[in-house]
């Protein structure tokens, strides 16, 4: 199973853009989900914050800090919510799972079940 | 063909014959009636509306988003989606078999579907859009504006977009289930499990006592001692929307639902929630007013026990002890509550 993560920050808080950014940025340092992971448990996104935990991850802070004020990634992100309106794809977050479609926070049996039958379908495909 | 439909139908006699003597004390309902369908030119303005992102505060926001056509018109998540940023605190309802309602929302706090409407688009936490606003909005688009001219006759007013979306829901209707093909005189279109299935269902499970009539729903509001979920009780944002709630409704806050009670103030009605009808039950899960149970089989372990642990619990719900077989029977039954749901898909928007 490959994961595909596609950025889409809420357009309506200014700090969701920020975030998909610091990210990346982490990302660029090997640890996007160890970022991921402190951003969502601390619920704080503002910029300091956002430094705060490249520090606590041990990331080379002067490198991340020098990305996120220069807008490195904001290109990469702009693209991500392109693509999401050209998929008409509106809430945070929506699964596509081999094109099916799930939106919003589900339990793991969700996705157990379309992952299951989409792994048991592509076997059925193999010669 | 004709042989085959011949022999078909000499087979459903002979199995009629059967099975008559056991269900001849079975109080079975009549057919769902067919009912008047609306004028086709509200159903397309009523669905195009359905579909239209412009219908909530930011743009991200349809009715097709909890009432989503791929998932029986719910979104099948245990808890509704919300607008964004928010979370809401009670399961979304499939949409189907409205037509046939009395009231509309959990606990019927709507006597139409056309004030239905209006709530979900008012809602802070849901499409957080005023409906005056939509109306302004809506007006400035020539081919919305043209086509409430030519459905109502008038320019767009709030009274014509919640018509609009009434009367696309009412096309929603279910009616060719192998339960309604059994209830319209085809005794063959049950198959055995799901025969026994019905027979406790309207017989010694009691579940027809509140699923009852051609809907089964008796439209009646009953308390089945549903516990809270931690969720609710612990997440600062489902804590915040239900307590927003009972504060709109002029209710103390309090760490429960309030069910009927909020419509009617009387203490009996706490936790108490309209019986929802039952067509395409197997696909419109997580089950009750919080999501609470995943699956069929968990709704009919939780009647089996008799309901839930909370109070206040309606006298109708006692320990059923049923057999694993009768377990499966309903489970057959409720899937023979299957059939073709309306495809809808997104209309081009202006």
């Amino acid at each position: 199973v490959r994961l595909v993560v596609i950025h889409y920050p809420y357009r309506y808080r200014d700090y969701a853009a920020l975030a998909a950014q610091a990210a990346e940025a982490a990302r660029a340092q090997g640890k996007f989900w160890e970022m991921h992971d402190l951003m969502l448990e601390r619920k704080q996104l503002e910029r300091d914050h956002l430094i705060g935990y490249a520090r606590e991850l041990g990331l080379d802070v002067a490198r991340f800090t020098r990305e996120l004020d220069g807008e490195t990634y904001l290109e990469r992100i702009n693209r991500d919510v392109e693509l999401a309106k050209r998929l008409d794809i509106y809430q945070t977050p929506t699964f596509l799972i081999n094109g099916r479609k799930l939106v919003g926070e589900r339990p793991f049996e969700d996705f157990q079940r379309l992952i299951d039958e989409e792994l048991a379908l592509a076997g059925s495909k193999r010669p | 063909m004709r042989g085959r439909r011949i022999g078909r139908s000499m087979l459903a006699a002979l199995l009629w014959g059967a099975l008559s003597a056991q269900g001849a004390e079975l109080p079975l309902p009549g057919p769902l009636p067919l009912l008047q369908p609306p004028v086709a030119a509200k159903v397309e303005l009523g669905q195009m509306l359905f579909f239209d992102r412009r219908l909530s505060g930011d743009g991200t926001m349809s009715c097709a988003v909890c009432h989503n056509p791929e998932q029986a018109y719910g979104d099948g998540r245990p808890l509704s989606g919300a607008y964004p940023t928010n979370k809401h605190w009670r399961n979304s309802q499939s949409l189907l078999n409205l037509a046939y309602l009395q009231s509309f929302f959990w606990d019927g706090r709507s006597d139409s579907l056309e004030s239905q409407a209006q709530e979900p688009i008012h809602s802070a936490f849901e499409m957080n859009l005023n409906l005056d606003y939509l109306v302004e909005k809506l007006r400035e688009i020539p081919a919305y504006r043209d086509r409430f001219r030519s459905a109502f006759g008038r320019e767009v007013d709030p009274q014509a977009v919640t018509a609009a979306l009434a009367d696309f829901q009412r096309t929603l209707v279910v009616r060719d289930t192998p339960f309604d093909r059994f209830l319209g005189g085809d005794r063959a279109a049950l198959e055995p499990a799901a025969r026994r299935g019905l027979e406790l269902f309207f017989g010694r499970a009691g579940c027809a006592r509140c699923h009852s009539g051609a809907l089964l729903s008796d439209q009646q509001f009953h308390n089945l001692g549903v516990a809270e979920t931690q969720e609710l009780l612990q997440d600062p944002r489902r804590r915040a929307t239900r307590h927003f709630f009972q504060r709109q409704m002029g209710l103390e806050r309090m760490d429960r639902d309030p069910g009927r009670y909020a419509v009617s103030r009387d203490p009996a009605d706490l936790g108490a929630f309209r019986t929802p009808p039952l067509r395409q039950v197997a696909q419109t899960g997580p089950y009750l007013h919080n999501g609470s149970l995943a699956t069929l089989a968990a709704v009919i372990d939780f009647y089996d026990q008799g309901g839930g642990p909370g109070t206040g619990k309606s006298p109708l719900l006692v320990p059923l002890k049923l057999t694993a077989e009768e377990r499966a029977a309903l489970l057959a039954f409720l899937h023979s509550l299957s059939g073709t749901v309306p495809v809808v898909k997104p209309p081009a928007l202006p």
